[in-house]
């Protein structure tokens, strides 16, 4: 039969080997008792088992859909990564097809302290000429030319987007048939002291200042020179020479007189 | 009734959880292929080449090839390449590399850094890039020269083309 416990002082025992009677506190169980009993038994056993199961409690609840919620967050990046592949891919594929075609660069002519604009942006050569500063080391190769500049439009103040990102600048040695980069500060000069003084005087390689210097190394002061600005679409990397081009302006540059290189 | 509800749950749990892992990998590779787009080079050119023998009053010049190099490209070569000589035009084949003659060398000498990247060829832009032979170099030619009539040459380092063999046009043919 099994033991259960008397109603009255709790204790377990069989009620069939006891003749009906609690050893404990001398209950009598009736008929009627032991149903009563039985049934306070099953539910005890059952408040147990949802005890451990914690059926009404928050972690029951996750536990039984543990299963259901994995699958719906698999689900939500399914959805996710396929839509953001969906519209990767295809510009992938785009900036392959640029990158295989050959470039079809526009060629515009433009003087100095003409406005050019580079949507967002706009872009002024203000004035060319031969710094004569101690700060620049004396080299017996090469002659210093420097080129004025002034940017504006969309955030040209802030360092993470400014006029850098859709275009850039070389100079064309005409007689040499060669292009040169502009020299930043850092390869002027060895001297940090130096490169200090030359950032403070707004000395740049790029188009990332509101008002900036160029300064390119040149092998005489008196040939013809021009101003090649490349702009295209604006780079997402971080390289000077990310962007693609699409179009150069060509601005020439004459001396005018001894030691000032201005525009024609 | 139950058993198929049952059965239909299975599969598509399958099919989200297989979907997933192939996205994954396909992301992988989508950024690989990204990342390698930001690195591609530029495309260079040869237009044409030609050996300009040295003059006869000079004394040790040996003469130099020039090379119109054009950039087919959106982005520009931050040098300019060397030049490869050869008697084939197989890939594998050894030959002569020659080092252009810089617009900054003299530069490069004096300040003992090389200023060489400083020189670039833009997009759209053709440059006539010289190639200064030495001694060696004349020897090298001369030998190609004898063991076949035809000389190979094709732009080297990291250039984003075919490697293109062109074949060394000698002035004194011409005249």
């Amino acid at each position: 039969m099994g033991k259960k416990r008397c109603p009255q002082c709790g204790k377990k025992f069989d009620f069939e080997l006891s003749g009906w009677i609690c050893p404990e506190c001398g209950l009598v169980i009736l008929g009627s008792t032991e149903e009563k009993v039985f049934q306070q038994e099953e539910l005890r056993k059952k408040a147990e088992i949802n005890k451990r199961n914690n059926k009404y409690g928050f972690k029951y609840y996750l536990k039984k859909r543990f299963f259901t919620m994995l699958v719906s967050v698999l689900l939500i990046f399914v959805i996710t990564f396929g839509i953001g592949l969906s519209v990767k891919i295809p510009d992938l594929v785009r900036k392959q097809k640029d990158i295989e075609k050959d470039a079809v660069i526009k060629s515009t002519s433009a003087e100095m302290g003409e406005l050019i604009s580079i949507a967002p942006y706009t872009l002024e050569f203000t004035r060319a000429f031969a710094p004569d500063w101690d700060i620049l080391p004396r080299l017996d190769s090469v002659y210093y030319l420097a080129v004025d500049y002034v940017a504006a439009g969309k955030d040209q103040e802030s360092v993470l987007n400014n006029l850098s990102d859709a275009a850039w600048v070389c100079l064309h040695d005409i007689e040499a048939d060669s292009y040169l980069a502009p020299q930043s500060a850092y390869q002027l000069t060895g001297s940090e002291v130096n490169q200090t003084a030359l950032r403070q005087m707004n000395v740049t390689g790029e188009l990332d200042k509101k008002e900036g210097t160029l300064i390119y190394m040149v092998q005489s002061l008196g040939r013809e020179y021009e101003l090649c600005v490349f702009a295209g679409s604006e780079a997402d990397g971080y390289g000077r020479y990310d962007i693609s081009v699409n179009e150069q302006y060509t601005i020439p540059l004459k001396i005018t007189e001894q030691g000032t290189v201005n525009g024609s | 009734m139950k058993q198929r509800g049952k059965k239909t749950k299975h599969i598509f749990i399958w099919v989200i959880s297989i979907l997933f892992i192939l996205e994954i990998i396909v992301l992988f590779f989508v950024a690989e292929w990204e990342g390698s787009l930001k690195r591609v080079e530029p495309k260079l050119q040869i237009e044409s080449v030609q050996w300009i023998p040295p003059n006869e009053n000079a004394s040790g010049e040996f003469g130099e090839i020039l090379v119109s190099i054009k950039n087919y490209s959106v982005k520009p070569k931050c040098y300019i390449p060397k030049l490869l000589l050869s008697n084939s035009n197989d890939e594998n084949a050894f030959g002569e590399m020659l080092m252009p003659n810089g617009y900054y060398d003299a530069l490069s000498a004096e300040c003992a850094v090389d200023y060489s990247s400083s020189e670039i060829i833009p997009p759209g832009a053709t440059v006539d890039a010289h190639y200064r032979l030495t001694e060696q170099d004349a020897r090298e030619l001369d030998a190609m020269i004898s063991a076949d009539d035809t000389v190979y040459v094709r732009l080297s380092g990291y250039i984003s083309e075919d490697k293109i063999y062109y074949k060394l046009q000698m002035q004194q043919e011409e005249e």
